[in-house]
């Protein structure tokens, strides 16, 4: 990973409550979305995010916390493993599952915490990689 | 099918009592992950890419109507209105939240249902040849045999903490629908020399990394000795599985690396202690969980003198996906869940609630769920078989392909699961749809995928196994050949380099031409081609211009 | 003079039960105590107080050992055999089963070994990672003191809140306790 690569590392973990894929952002919260994250550009840069990542395990906010590799194209992210643009960009193939309901669509999920709702805002349709790094 | 008493019900209250405090206390952060992780494993709950991943045993793949409701209720509650039936006969839900699912598993409760010992390092889902109870070709119903090791290895405070996770699967006919040799143990239901009923203990069968066929380990073991022999078995196992690395902790490893004889040894001196103890099964015990699976009151109305009118679609269907049943007048149907172009095994709750109105009205209420992703209507009368399929058309599960290569096995693979290196489904759906056009040409022909080396697609077993594998950050696909999970056990073997996403679909294309092309005929099925003739001509083809 | 847990099953034997303190080491018979055992100085003689030895050693001192008067327990690591040193079993006033990681469950199965092949109705006591969950398992195949230091699991064994499912699907030990399946006692009852 250097500047010169294009390569950078982003901190994502899953979210303890409900499992949602989360990500580091400027302020220090977990959020569904690319929007804001923490980039980290150099090593010690990604070993102190790493750290973080322990950290906010630690307090139980998050679990499984590590780095991401992504591309940096034009100022959007773009993960450099397929794994991670999966996981990113939710199911490669949600348009043909019988019955599927996006979440915020259909019925309401019981437990209607703030945090769930703006779990469903945010995970609601998974849109292109590249769009949300831009509305950065 | 078995019911709950008293007790069975309290079991399941129970569990869900202590593990909504275990929940609580990992949300409250008392419990780390380190130290809850094996407790949500031991009820079923993973975390996978996305989110979390509950998996709902499903005993031996036998359920009523009122339970299948159920699984649509909480799919359309917890979840987002569908659900994965597995290769191990349960189901798996991809999204339910942790603080939920005590109280989806109370519900559950409410109709015997539970989600224990899914998953973690013990006993899990004892599977069992999924026509059982209906079939002529069975010595006896192996299924009581089944409920009964369900209720022995659930929370046993000895085998909990297993070097690794435990598997069983159960047949009780020549031809082996349940896959025993795949299995840790495998058990063949027979009739022994005396006349009473006993077993053929299969040991070290196993799928992932380094696939391994079960050895025999003793024929002829009676039925009362049931409990103890597998006990016995499991405290060789417990003491002296690998414990230093994963990939070499399962039964199959030791086996082979002591050889059956000497395992043979371990466990027989083992048992010979034990086997007149407290786990001797009496035969009015026996009897008692055999009555809860005595057939239904067959209706003995005489066939109907033709099943439709003139329709080859239902002609079709009623050819590949009705089985012969022991009661005249009465077939077994096969519910394929491989639409052409599909998800395999997905359900909606739409479609979960249909089928539990079929089971009701057309089925004796029971439905199963095979290993092959598919759902089965054990007992329907032959004038019945019209209704039932053009319900199942109005559902979109009216593809007449069960056996076929559009019956595919796959995993849930990179689209879900944290453990995979490649997407699964997307190949199945484009391989259901490039085959779709010659599959009744082709005949019998089983594709299993898997999206990484642990094999949960079964791989290592299909007439055409597809293993996806990470290369360079991207999903590349390997092929093997000749795999079967039958009474005539093999593993496939791998052909050669492996492709991309769009090659293997070519690949496996190529395979079919070949196979097409070789074949004696019609009625020389892909595996006895492929065992005639070797893998040469196979892989000329595939890599011909490579 | 100590009572085995009532309900265990165990035949009472002489065994070493410290002063109850809410710091101590040891959960047995209802309470924190402490520890009257030390493990065995490396080198050297093992004194005159109760000494916990590892294997290798009371098989490489065990004529000498023979002969002591103050107690001697015997410490396993998972996997450790016993039938090698069965006939040697009543001598431990305690054995004590080493939990290296709270997965590794060999010592379930050894302990079961001990109480009903061997018949050991010494104190047997878990030690190592012993976490609440794992408890009434534990208390199952035959454990009655462990070794804690995790603090959520000593504080709910003081409170008596580990939560248990009271009911048991497969006998263990030769006499099954309450809340086993009827059936499954085979011949008995």
């Amino acid at each position: 990973m250097s500047k010169s690569s294009g390569h950078v590392q982003v901190l994502t973990a899953n979210r303890l409550g409900d499992g949602a894929v989360v990500f580091l952002n400027f302020d220090g919260d977990w959020v569904a979305t690319l929007a804001g994250v923490v980039i980290a550009r150099s090593p010690d840069e990604a070993r102190g995010l790493a750290a973080r990542g322990l950290f906010d395990a630690g307090r139980n906010l998050v679990v499984d916390p590590y780095l991401v590799e992504m591309r940096e194209i034009a100022g959007a992210l773009l993960p450099t493993r397929q794994r991670e643009r999966v996981r990113l960009d939710g199911p490669s193939i949600l348009d043909d599952i019988p019955g599927y309901v996006a979440p915020g669509v259909g019925p309401a999920n019981t437990t209607g915490t703030a945090a769930g709702d703006a779990e469903a805002a945010a995970s609601a349709p998974r849109g292109q990689t590249l769009q949300r790094a831009e509305a950065a | 099918m078995y019911r709950y008493d008293e007790f069975d019900a309290a079991f399941v209250r129970q569990r869900v009592a202590q593990f909504r405090d275990q929940v609580g206390r990992r949300l409250s952060g008392e419990l780390t992950e380190d130290e809850f992780k094996p407790l949500r494993l031991k009820n079923g709950v993973y975390l996978q890419l996305h989110a979390y991943m509950l998996r709902i045993a499903i005993p031996y793949g036998t359920m009523s109507a009122r339970q299948l409701r159920k699984l649509a209720h909480i799919a359309r509650t917890y979840d987002r209105g569908f659900g994965h039936f597995t290769t191990r006969q349960n189901l798996q839900f991809n999204w339910p939240k942790l603080s939920d699912i005590p109280d989806l598993l109370a519900e559950l409760a409410e109709v015997e249902m539970h989600a224990i010992q899914t998953s973690g390092n013990n006993v899990r889902n004892v599977t069992a040849d999924h026509f059982a109870g209906a079939t002529a070709e069975e010595v006896a119903d192996p299924r009581p045999y089944a409920e009964i090791i369900r209720q022995w290895s659930s929370l046993h405070p000895e085998f909990s903490f297993l070097p690794r996770k435990f598997k069983i699967g159960i047949t009780a006919s020549e031809h082996d629908r349940s896959a025993i040799k795949t299995h840790d143990i495998g058990l063949q239901l027979k009739r022994l020399a005396g006349g009473g009923l006993g077993f053929a203990v299969w040991v070290g069968g196993g799928q992932g990394r380094t696939p391994y066929l079960a050895q025999l380990i003793r024929d002829g073991l009676p039925e009362a000795d049931l409990l103890s022999y597998i006990e016995a078995i499991l405290r060789v196992y417990n003491l002296y599985g690998r414990r230093d690395n994963i990939h070499k902790a399962r039964i199959k490893i030791l086996i082979n690396s002591i050889g059956i004889a000497a395992f043979r040894a371990e466990v027989e001196a083992e048992w010979a202690r034990i086997k007149d103890g407290v786990l001797k099964l009496p035969e009015q015990e026996i009897a008692r969980i055999e009555a809860y699976f005595a057939p239904p009151r067959f209706a003995t109305a005489p066939p109907p003198a033709a099943l439709r009118p003139a329709d080859r679609r239902f002609d079709r269907w009623v050819t590949r996906n009705t089985h012969a049943h022991k009661q005249a007048g009465y077939a077994i149907v096969t519910i394929s869940l491989k639409p052409i172009g599909g998800i395999p095994g997905d359900a909606s709750a739409a479609q979960m609630d249909a089928v539990a109105d079929m089971a009701q009205r057309f089925s004796y209420d029971e439905v199963r769920v095979s290993h092959e992703q598919n759902l089965v209507l054990p007992h329907v009368r032959l004038g019945d078989l019209w209704s039932v399929y053009q319900e199942l058309k109005a559902i979109g599960l009216s593809e007449a392909n069960a056996g076929l290569a559009t019956d595919i096995i796959a995993c849930p693979g990179l689209d879900y699961c944290a453990l995979a290196n490649a997407r699964s489904i997307p190949i199945a759906q484009r391989l259901s749809a490039r085959l779709a056009p010659r599959q009744d040409l082709v005949g019998d022909l089983k594709i299993k995928i898997s999206g990484c080396i642990n094999a949960c697609g079964h791989h290592h077993v299909g007439a055409i196994g597809i293993l996806g594998v990470e290369k360079r950050g991207e999903e590349h696909y390997q092929l093997l050949l000749g795999g079967s999970g039958t009474e005539s056990a093999a593993l496939a073997s791998i052909t050669g380099p492996g492709f991309g996403p769009d090659g293997i679909v070519d690949a496996v294309d190529r395979v079919i031409d070949t196979y097409l092309r070789l074949r004696a005929g019609p009625q020389e099925a892909f595996l006895a081609t492929y065992a005639r003739l070797g893998a040469e001509p196979f892989k000329e083809a595939i890599y011909a211009n490579a | 003079m100590p009572t085995p847990d009532p309900g265990s099953g165990w035949p009472a034997q002489a065994s070493l039960t410290g002063e109850v303190d809410r710091e101590g080491p040891i959960w047995k018979q209802g309470a924190f105590r402490r520890d009257p055992w030390r493990p065995s100085p490396a080198g050297g003689e093992p004194g005159a107080s109760p000494v916990l030895l590892v294997k290798a050693r009371w098989v490489a001192a065990r004529e000498s050992l023979l002969s002591r008067a103050a107690p001697i327990g015997l410490l396993l690591e998972g996997g450790e055999r016993v039938d090698d040193i069965a006939d040697d079993l009543a001598r431990f006033a305690l054995i004590a089963l080493n939990f290296a990681k709270f997965s590794d469950g060999r010592a379930f199965s050894t302990a079961r070994l001990l109480r009903e092949k061997f018949g050991y109705g010494g104190e047997l006591r878990a030690v190592g990672n012993v976490l609440s969950d794992q408890i009434p398992f534990m208390r199952r195949v035959g454990f009655d003191a462990f070794e804690v230091h995790h603090a959520p699991t000593r504080r709910a064994l003081s409170e008596g809140l580990i939560a248990e499912v009271r009911l048991y699907y497969q006998p263990v030990g030769a006499v099954p306790g309450p809340g086993t399946r009827a059936w499954l006692r085979g011949s008995i009852g």
